[in-house]
């Protein structure tokens, strides 16, 4: 009986100290995403691929086919050299904290390269990236909206694209940046027309809430054998209610427009 | 092992407690480890728990700053116009709260004059810098430094942050505005000004921080972070620029300095894809950064540091540190979902 009340005051006493004190125990935090990078997001011949994240007991995983890695998934030992298309997704696992988000890069072919652009608006003074051919000059951008590879518009963005000669395109892709807190937001809409074709529009989705700053595109398929290009891109009148910029005109960031 | 669980396990073997079966497996502590954070000299344990209070009656918005007072209390100032001064004991227990008029408290700095603690708190919606005592009386209120001839208005003066040396003078960071280093005497007397907005060596973006530095009474200097450039920036006392500091990939808050060390929340990564990806920074005496809580390990090659990012979502946007007279550390946040500070135990 004794022994019983004295095992009865020091669980009291245990139970106590836990609601005073709680220490971050193991597992309970999840791992930051890996950093993934590459000598070039567009493929001519071939570019290397590196991830890390630089912590002790870190393992990356890899996918090449855009599913989510588990550990039983390729293991990223050191940077690698790809020569296809496709996106990459890496996560990090370590035995005393959670798995981390997945990182996706998306590894694009050199797509056909125009020989002129003509903008019929412009970006905004601030943002006007290495001038008029920043989304033709095969170099795609990082997360950093201020660098030089970014064209930001307030405004719908208004250009034609014209080849040295009659071209098949299969398709054409746009590349965007969305960073929210920044007040970026992917285009509403693409419209793609050419005298050649019947006019394209392609509607992108909508964020319905904070997201982590990403590289996305959106896909227009063509199929046809085309001289010129007529490309709008709407961008986003209002910023939704969910953000503090409600109201306001969103920001739509371009790096790379691929013709493929 | 920690001083708690050392006294808690001696009283428990005192009783002989540990030599029955029954009573070790359901004293398990955890089953899991308690997680260590930090590098080098600087590691930490990690208590979520410390300091949460009823938000109901005693909420936060952003918690900017905080300090340890000469009675050893813990002062946290919130932008909440409900309670803008937070005060605990270290163990996070409340023991008051005052404050209701500083919608944009940002700034806490303590002065110690003749035995008694005051506090200058500066407000970027009010624009405006305010002495008080400990207790929340008003001592004096600085308005935007029109006679620097650089202000049109006080909307264009933001100030974040405020450093006192031990003859009474202070010096303002307009982090929030024009970046300007605005110097006064002890009455709140413009003395002088002082960087401003740029890249240049005596300039700032984001001038968010500012502490006296006298850890060599030789030679002593006033250290500014400039938060978007990721650097340290040490001028003399006339504000002539003296050196940088780089911490790549660091958006460093203001410099704390405790003992021979400095201490700094960091907001951001610089190239994280999550805004959230705060962290913990500390320098030695030299400068030099030791430990990184939340983050990866400082490695420097060739005297340059490689660059510094968050490895686990612990912290959000960490936005000051104060640490105690047990070397423990606090983190206020802004923009953490209204949560408390954490506390951080060196091990």
């Amino acid at each position: 009986m004794r022994l019983i009340l004295i095992i009865s005051f020091f669980v009291v006493l245990g139970c106590t100290k836990k609601t005073e004190t709680r220490l971050l125990q193991e597992k309970e935090i999840a791992l930051a995403q890996p950093k993934v990078s590459s000598t070039s997001a567009i493929i001519d011949s071939s570019v290397v691929v590196t991830a890390a994240l630089k912590l002790d007991g870190v393992e990356i995983f890899y996918t090449d086919d855009g599913s989510e890695p588990t550990i039983g998934s390729m293991k990223y030992e050191k940077p690698f050299r790809s020569k296809s298309e496709g996106i990459y997704t890496f996560k990090a696992f370590h035995p005393s904290w959670k798995s981390s988000d997945i990182t996706i890069l998306k590894l694009y072919k050199k797509g056909i390269v125009p020989s002129n652009i003509e903008w019929h608006t412009s970006p905004n003074n601030a943002y006007e990236g290495l001038g008029t051919s920043t989304v033709i000059n095969q170099e795609k951008a990082g997360l950093n909206f201020r660098s030089k590879e970014w064209v930001g518009f307030d405004s719908t963005a208004v250009a034609d694209i014209y080849f040295k000669k009659k071209r098949f395109i299969e398709s054409i892709n746009i590349g965007y940046l969305v960073d929210v807190a920044s007040w970026i937001f992917p285009p509403t809409s693409v419209r793609i027309s050419s005298d050649e074709m019947d006019t394209i529009e392609i509607e992108v989705p909508r964020l319905n809430q904070q997201e982590p700053k990403a590289l996305r595109d959106v896909q227009v398929p063509i199929g046809k054998e085309l001289n010129s290009i007529h490309i709008e891109i709407m961008n986003l009148n209002a910023i939704p209610d969910w953000h503090d910029g409600k109201g306001n005109k969103a920001w739509l960031f371009m790096d790379e427009w691929i013709f493929k | 092992m920690s001083r708690r669980k050392f006294l808690k396990r001696s009283s428990c073997l005192a009783l002989g407690l540990f030599a029955y079966p029954a009573y070790s497996s359901a004293f398990s502590l955890s089953r899991t480890e308690d997680v260590i954070i930090g590098h080098n000299s600087h590691q930490y344990k990690v208590d979520l728990s410390w300091g949460n209070l009823d938000p109901l009656r005693t909420p936060v918005q952003d918690c900017h700053e905080m300090v340890q007072d000469s009675k050893g209390r813990i002062v946290l100032l919130t932008n909440h116009t409900k309670n803008n001064v937070i005060i605990y004991d270290k163990s996070g227990k409340l023991l008051e709260t005052w404050g209701t008029k500083y919608p944009g408290a940002h700034g806490l700095t303590l002065v110690k004059e003749n035995g008694s603690d005051f506090l200058l708190i500066t407000d970027y919606e009010r624009h405006q810098i305010i002495k008080t005592t400990i207790d929340g009386k008003v001592i004096f209120v600085i308005d935007y430094p029109a006679d620097t001839g650089k202000y049109e208005s006080k909307e264009e003066f933001n100030p974040t942050e405020t450093a006192v040396l031990e003859n009474g003078d202070f010096y303002v960071a307009d982090g929030y505005g024009k970046q300007h280093i605005i110097h006064y005497n002890y009455k709140g007397e413009l003395l002088n000004y002082f960087g401003g907005r740029g890249k240049g060596d005596g300039q700032f973006l984001n001038a968010h921080g500012i502490c006296y530095d006298d850890r060599d009474p030789k030679n002593r200097s006033l250290l500014i972070s400039a938060r978007e450039m990721n650097m340290l920036k040490r001028f003399n006392l006339n504000g002539d620029f003296m050196e940088s500091i780089k911490v790549p990939g660091a958006l460093i808050c203001r410099p704390v300095i405790h003992k021979k060390d400095i201490y700094f929340a960091v907001l951001q990564s610089k190239n994280a894809s999550n805004s959230d990806s705060g962290f913990v920074l500390i320098m030695n005496d030299k400068n030099e950064v030791v430990s990184c809580p939340g983050a990866t390990a400082p490695l420097y090659k060739d005297n340059q540091l490689d660059e510094l990012y968050q490895t686990v979502r612990l912290f959000q946007h960490p936005h000051d540190v104060c640490i105690d007279d047990d070397e423990n550390m606090y983190v206020a946040q802004w923009n953490s979902g209204q949560t408390y500070p954490i506390k951080l135990t060196r091990v």
